[in-house]
């Protein structure tokens, strides 16, 4: 392999992993300019939008090297930013040669093994302290705590048929209030608004959210926006998903 | 006793969110930390003013916090802001409108649709105002060297 092909591999795989893992588009534009300055080329144009990177590298007169990638799907994954984050650090700082840095590069990429144990057992607390917060009493905060190790479970026994997210969100809207109509009708819970809250939560788009805004405030308005609505349409559909349940239960209204 | 237990909880609860987002579990601490502090700015404030300024004011705390945190730890902002935030969702307010809007009760559905509005543009704005703050103000000092 060229040199130059190497230093595109790297570049354009280390931004789209960034943008996978869940970092705003500016930190990738600039990290992936920093490290193609670093291996010495002498024309580069990045082009970066939320589910994309389009890379241009040149190396003397006639050496160019195009990429394009396409990135269907985002999985937040803060340890892999991290990792990223001190691998162009390191690249820079220590000056590691070209090989060293796609060794680690890709070392990085495969990710470590995920104990799903651990995501249940966060979705849980984090939905019955959540509960908490939003004024529940103990009895509410144990009631989402149950529905949001389900609910978790639920996604993760799912997650090979690769739901679309639409039908994923709904589903999981469906599945927390009703148990929450349950565990009320059942008396183990006093307040169903703060309980059905607490265990939704985890589903909340925060990154998508919080991305977006840091990205129009960046004035990536393209990005910014697509993931705004990104964010926009999963509230709606877990929204949906509370109606729904809350209907086949024969509450709330006509 | 009822502020300490809340905070615990926002405490605990961040904790919770940065293991959902994968962060690095030598962040947890102060994720956690960033999360509490965000809520007792968020519910004394609250305690004095409005739902708006209280989510703008939490806001700049913890996105001021974690940029500062960020430098030192040097991790991506991200990684202490995103769960930190989460505490000041306006949770029931939301759940209030989709379900007053549910039943037919469009009035206070749209009224509480914008009290949920302006908490978050509150928390929109508190992003942005302290994302346009300068790096350079954030960027550590280089160590100087002695020279012989």
């Amino acid at each position: 392999m060229g040199d130059l092909k190497k230093i595109l591999k790297l570049t354009a795989g280390v931004g789209e992993e960034l943008i996978r893992c869940g970092a705003e588009i500016s930190r990738v534009e600039d990290t992936m300019n920093r490290i193609a300055l670093h291996y010495g080329v002498t024309g580069r144009q990045i082009f970066i939008i939320s589910n994309g990177v389009f890379v241009n590298l040149e190396k003397g007169e006639e050496a160019k090297n195009v990429s394009f990638q396409h990135i269907p799907q985002i999985s937040v994954d803060m340890s892999k930013l991290c990792e990223l984050n001190s691998l162009s650090r390191d690249i820079e700082q220590m000056d590691l040669s070209l090989d060293q840095a796609l060794a680690r590069f890709e070392c990085v990429r495969g990710g470590k093994k995920k104990n799903i144990w651990q995501y249940i057992a966060a979705s849980g607390v984090g939905a019955g302290s959540f509960c908490y917060l939003f004024g529940g009493d103990a009895k509410d905060c144990f009631g989402a705590l149950l529905m949001g190790l389900i609910l978790w479970f639920f996604f993760t026994a799912v997650e090979r048929y690769r739901l679309p997210k639409v039908v994923l969100h709904t589903l999981g809207g469906i599945l927390a209030t009703s148990g929450c109509i349950f565990l009320l009708r059942l008396g183990l819970v006093n307040h169903l608004e703060q309980t059905i809250m607490g265990s939704i939560i985890p589903m909340i788009p925060g990154v998508a959210f919080v991305n977006g805004i840091r990205d129009i405030a960046d004035s990536d308005y393209i990005s910014g926006s697509i993931r705004l609505l990104d964010a926009m349409l999963i509230f709606i559909c877990i929204a949906a998903g509370v109606c729904i349940a809350f209907r086949l239960f024969g509450m709330g209204g006509v | 006793m009822g502020l300490l237990l809340e905070t615990a909880a926002a405490f605990v609860g961040t904790i919770a969110f940065g293991i959902l987002f994968v962060v690095p579990s030598s962040q947890f601490l102060v994720c956690g930390l960033v999360g509490g502090i965000g809520w007792v700015v968020y519910a004394v404030t609250l305690a004095n003013s409005s739902a708006a300024v209280a989510s703008f004011m939490a806001t700049v705390v913890i996105v001021l916090l974690a940029r500062i945190l960020a430098v030192v730890r040097k991790v991506p902002t991200n990684v202490i802001m995103i769960p930190g935030i989460f505490p000041i969702v306006p949770g029931i307010g939301l759940y209030d409108m989709i379900y007053n809007l549910m039943i037919g009760d469009t009035a206070s559905g749209v009224s509480q649709g914008l009290a949920v509005l302006k908490a978050i543009g509150a928390i929109v704005f508190g992003i942005i105002a302290v994302f346009s703050l300068p790096n350079r103000w954030f960027r550590k000092r280089p160590k100087i060297v002695a020279r012989r």
